[in-house]
């Protein structure tokens, strides 16, 4: 799924959590949790100050509700693959 | 702070997980997953239907994953880390229809509701065949309290 159009589609306060990942030097995938607003043409996705950004950026919102018996209902998710820029504190994640 | 333990009891008691495969095109292709751990075995295992086979295929051409466990709201457990678990993945899929059982035990207790389904098995076959991931931790980065300003502890195999 690409970033384009989903700012508008999106909204990312169905989601309970969120995740960005890249691909780490080593060559695995690392992520972390992160918090994501919406941006003018695209997101704005919090980072953490150690971490060396890369510009491929996968950001996954999710969201389940856990049930007092066990288990969890009502989940869903949406993926969001693109290309990020480093301001500050934050990536602006776009359409790559 | 023994950082393996800590993350076996968030892997162990965790609802919900973000797996990370690569794609051939260095892509990263991230599904939230039901993480089963085996603190017996060592190693974290994820069931997949063959209905959304595309992560398994991924994995085939690249065992090098990532797993995160985040959201204290789905980590029923005595105290709250964010754990991101970067992992060699292999997968077994010999026996897509009976492979998988011997895990349902560590699935009942996340999904208690899961032997309602299991009796429908006929009702829903491709669904319930599934091939079995299995990854072996490398490095574990731990987060406490989820505070992802601070660097994170570090675990390395």
């Amino acid at each position: 799924v690409e970033v384009e159009g989903l700012t508008e589609q999106v909204n990312v306060e169905e989601f309970s959590d969120a995740a960005a990942t890249f691909l780490d030097d080593d060559g695995y995938p690392l992520s972390y949790p992160t918090v994501v607003k919406p941006a003018e043409g695209g997101f704005i996705v919090e980072k953490p100050p150690y971490i060396s950004p890369k510009k491929k950026l996968t950001v996954t919102l999710n969201h389940i509700t856990p049930l007092p018996t066990g288990g969890y209902t009502d989940r869903r998710y949406v993926m969001m693959r693109g290309e990020a820029e480093v301001r500050g504190r934050h990536h602006i994640l776009q359409a790559s | 702070m023994d950082i393996y333990q800590t993350a076996e009891t968030i892997m162990e008691n965790a609802l919900v997980s973000y797996l990370s495969v690569v794609t051939p095109s260095g892509d990263v292709l991230t599904s939230p997953m039901l993480p089963l751990y085996s603190r017996e075995r060592k190693r974290l295992y994820m069931t997949s239907s063959i209905l959304f086979s595309k992560k398994i295929d991924y994995i085939r051409k690249n065992p090098r994953v990532g797993v995160l466990f985040s959201g204290s709201q789905y980590i029923k457990a005595p105290f709250y880390a964010a754990v991101h678990v970067k992992g060699d993945a292999k997968v077994y899929e010999e026996d897509l229809h009976n492979g998988w059982m011997w895990l349902v035990d560590f699935w009942r207790r996340k999904e208690p509701y899961i032997d309602a389904f299991l009796k429908q098995r006929v009702a829903l076959p491709l669904f319930w065949e599934r091939a079995v991931i299995e990854i072996t931790p490398r490095e574990i980065l731990l987060w406490e309290n989820g505070d992802v300003q601070r660097e994170p502890w570090r675990w390395r195999a």
